[in-house]
């Protein structure tokens, strides 16, 4: 899976080609970068600079101030657990704790990149308690067996 | 001649420019104001809250650095809501950095009475870089003020090496990708150190002379020259150290005309060649 | 019994144009169409609407110094960053009437004559994001975008999806981040009508507000002000969850007396609630009797908010509840400022302390002060208001109110 930085670029380029050149565009395109290499690697922010004009630091700096994108590799698909106040009514701590037993380390894609977890905040998804996003869908209400269905599945 | 008005201020009325801030009016009635993040050749970042006054009829206190004064307005700066305010900013301040570099934070926090214990907590600990030969980085020391990254930015340099990365108590200053300075794209002109308020950038010559001990300010004479390695005339200060005869230190007069108190690469850090054929 | 207008659909959604319009859909836009730009934002105005996301400022006048202003270049916004803990009344209205909150954009964006239309989606709201992108289309191969942009060109939308951040639900860190950038919200003024999305004329609104609309527009504006009281037009929706039986969204008229949701969604014996979400107050059953209107939020020093609602029994720790959101302020603070950098995290280390039951005395005096600091010095809502709910249960547990 790990590809070489050219090689990033080169597909960096064609997502931007599909949605746009102008900066407003970055969010979007990042969305995309992030859901095609699992986080947003250095390479994918020099294909930016060049072709969308967005400095290097600029794309870093945007990186790391949203939860959805990342500098660091997560897993395929992400499991968030919501911490928040009616979720922790409603036992998320448990939860994060069954999530550290069964998936490992928090924010660490295990099962060969397949799977990582995170704590998040509030999901919108109140009404549904304890809730979590499993690959971008809701998962609510999260029970310690849905956790372990989670890591059976890429057993 | 811009137009002009007038507004008040602590009750008094005082005359302001079109164009003017809050506190470039307040600076002209000589109404002692403490600031950290404005620069007078940067955009304000309206980021530190050190400058912010009372403006009746507005729910929020305003930051006097970024607020255009207009006709009519209202401004208090001896209520003791701004004096809170302040305050806490500079104790909140204190509670998290090594302000050891700081002296105009540390004396404006005092003369604001501020409590350096009052708050405790984790401190700011985002740690020292040592990665090239010009300049080091003690983020430990930072207070988020954005100089840097303007100056690196569109307000001086257009370099644009440096972000604020991260958000929230974490948010930190990065360069490039996040790695080391000679990975993004600086081009060491020492901007950004020049405009730092609390020594977290520095220059290596300042930071290894204060490492042993032998930084002192009482020993350095300020000459004036103009720098040689081009046509462009830059007014560059030189610091001489009186007894040993040593430049430890070059910068640029903030109010020139033709510098502004920037500099490259070559004005700011290419001063070795002159110590070369001295012994 | 309140008859559903905005959850009319909630048992049979629309979600294909085909039955939006069997079930009377489109009515509002069409007869914006045929009154103009002009009378559907005096009718709005009229009507007494006022935003629902939290802020309560009036739909219609934020419209009129929008379609009235000098740049031709303006946007309309529809803010669908809903992120405010125990809300989720925008992702249910989305998901049961998807039609319905287009058709109010559309009415919107005819009503300023906006060059183009953005809808800004939370991140987190993937299927929302996908059911209104789907719908937008369906609308314009159907060819009701048509004619409704500046000089009768038709409408484009787009629809962003935000990144994670519950700061650009504020509406210049919303702009900021559709604009490509980190979302640090920056000063008011100049305020969006004047300067906003790309430093133009931007008329920005919440998804319920505009939910409102189509029906405001083809009932009338006296329609919206049958319901609720003199003060609060109109209706609300609650997100209620928490310790209750039946957690969802409720639709009342304004003016309901609190009880009577409580007794909807099915909430016993409570402790207290948490109003208006994190930004919110902690009111406590004796004044469970309180209309649910802004006047009478107002008096009581709390807010609707964005009506969200999470009641707590007599198990819960109250400063367990605050330090929760004592995390969340301090996770989504920008950065940018100083009181609200620093501050949200002095005042979750001082509520973990509280909660954990381990302090050292000074917190309560200390968080009422760092909190008035937070209020007063920060740049935007979010550090503004990140001590309200800390400030509310002090007062109350100096009243002596807290079970636990």
């Amino acid at each position: 899976m790990p590809e070489d930085d050219r090689e990033i670029r080169e597909r960096v380029r064609g997502l931007i080609a599909e949605t746009g050149r102008e900066r407003s565009q970055l969010l979007e395109v990042l969305h995309k970068v992030q859901k095609e290499f699992r986080h947003v690697p250095r390479a994918a922010a020099e294909a930016i600079e060049q072709e969308m004009l967005v400095p290097v630091a600029d794309t870093y700096g945007v990186i790391t101030f949203y939860d959805l994108l990342s500098e660091k590799p997560v897993g395929r698909k992400v499991l968030r657990i919501c911490e928040d106040v009616t979720c922790s009514l409603h036992g998320a701590e448990q939860l994060a704790a069954e999530a550290e037993k069964v998936l490992g380390p928090e924010g660490q894609p295990s099962r060969g990149g397949e799977v990582s977890w995170t704590r998040c905040a509030c999901l919108g998804l109140c009404d549904k308690a304890p809730a979590a996003l499993y690959d971008e869908q809701p998962l609510a209400p999260l029970a310690p067996g849905a956790i372990r269905k989670v890591g059976e599945e890429h057993a | 001649m811009a137009d002009t008005f007038q507004i008040l201020i602590d009750g008094h009325e005082a005359i302001a420019h079109e164009g003017e801030t809050i506190l470039d009016v307040l600076r002209r009635q000589q109404v002692e104001t403490p600031t950290l993040c404005t620069h007078e050749h940067l955009t304000p970042a309206k980021a530190c809250r050190a400058c912010v006054v009372e403006l009746m009829g507005s729910r929020a206190l305003v930051a006097s650095c970024e607020r255009k004064a207009e006709p009519g307005m209202d401004v208090r700066t001896d209520s003791e809501r701004v004096q809170n305010a302040r305050r806490g900013v500079f104790e909140l301040l204190l509670s998290q950095n090594d302000v050891s570099t700081a002296p105009a934070l540390a004396a404006q926090a005092e003369s604001l009475g501020a409590d350096p214990g009052r708050y405790r907590g984790q401190r700011y600990e985002k740690g020292f870089f040592d990665d090239n030969q010009l300049y080091v980085r003690d983020y430990d020391k930072c207070i988020l003020c954005y100089r840097c990254v303007e100056a690196c930015g569109p307000d001086v340099q257009n370099t644009f090496a440096l972000t604020v990365a991260g958000r929230g108590f974490d948010a930190g200053i990065a360069a490039g990708f996040g790695g080391a300075l000679p990975d993004s794209a600086c081009v060491f002109c020492g901007n950004c150190v020049a405009v730092c308020p609390t020594g977290a950038l520095m220059d290596r010559r300042e930071h290894n002379l204060r490492a042993e001990g032998r930084w002192q300010e009482d020993r350095y004479d300020v000459v004036q020259t103009t720098c040689s390695y081009c046509g462009v005339g830059c007014q560059l200060e030189l610091h001489v150290d009186r007894e040993s005869n040593e430049i430890v230190k070059v910068t640029s007069p903030m109010d020139h005309s033709i510098t502004h108190g920037f500099l490259c690469v070559k004005g700011r850090y290419g001063y070795s060649f002159v110590e070369a054929g001295t012994d | 019994m309140h008859e559903s207008v905005l959850l009319r659909r909630q048992t049979t959604p629309a979600l294909d144009l085909g039955s939006y319009l069997a079930s009377g859909g489109l009515a509002g836009l069409k007869k914006a169409r045929e009154i103009g730009a002009a009378e559907t934002v005096r009718i709005v105005t009229e009507s007494g609407l006022v935003g629902r996301g939290g802020a309560g400022f009036p739909t219609g006048r934020k419209w009129d110094s929008v379609r009235t202003a000098s740049d031709p270049e303006r946007y309309f916004v529809l803010n669908a960053d809903e992120s405010e803990p125990g809300t989720f009344k925008d992702r249910v209205m989305i998901d049961v009437d998807p039609f319905l909150v287009l058709e109010g954009v559309l009415i919107g964006s005819f009503a300023i004559s906006a060059t183009r239309a953005y809808i800004y989606v939370r991140g987190e709201y993937r299927r929302e994001a996908d059911l209104l992108q789907r719908c937008a289309k369906e609308l314009e191969a159907a060819g009701y975008l048509e004619g409704l942009g500046p000089e009768g060109r038709a409408l484009e939308i787009e629809i962003r999806h935000g990144g994670g951040a519950y700061i650009c639900g504020e509406e210049t860190a919303l702009f900021r981040s559709i604009e490509g950038y980190r979302g640090e919200p920056m000063s008011k003024p100049p305020f969006p009508t004047v300067a906003g999305l790309f430093r133009k004329p931007t008329a920005i609104n919440n998804v319920e507000t505009v939910a409102n609309v189509p029906d405001i527009v083809t009932r009338g504006a006296s329609w919206l002000r049958s319901l609720g009281t003199e003060r609060s037009p109109g209706i609300k929706l609650y997100s209620v969850s928490g310790n209750v039986e039946r957690p969802g969204v409720y639709e009342l008229p304004f003016g309901t007396p609190l009880r009577e949701l409580l007794e909807l969604a099915g909430a016993h014996d409570l402790q207290a609630i948490l109003l208006g979400g994190a930004a919110g107050t902690f009111v406590f059953p004796q004044d469970f009797d309180m209309p649910l209107s802004y006047e009478a939020a107002q008096e009581r020093h709390a807010t609707l908010g964005s009506g969200a609602l999470i009641a707590f029994d007599h198990e819960t720790n109250l400063w367990r509840v605050a330090e929760r959101l004592g995390s969340f302020f301090a996770h989504e603070s920008c950065g940018q400022c100083v009181p609200c950098r620093v501050g949200t995290r002095r005042q979750h280390e001082m509520l973990e302390a509280l909660a954990d039951g381990h302090g050292r005395g000074s917190e309560r005096d200390l968080l009422a002060r760092l909190g008035q600091v937070m209020t007063d010095a920060s740049i935007c809502g979010l550090g503004q208001t990140a001590s309200t709910a800390v400030r509310s249960l002090l007062d109350a547990e100096a009243k002596g109110l807290l079970a636990v």
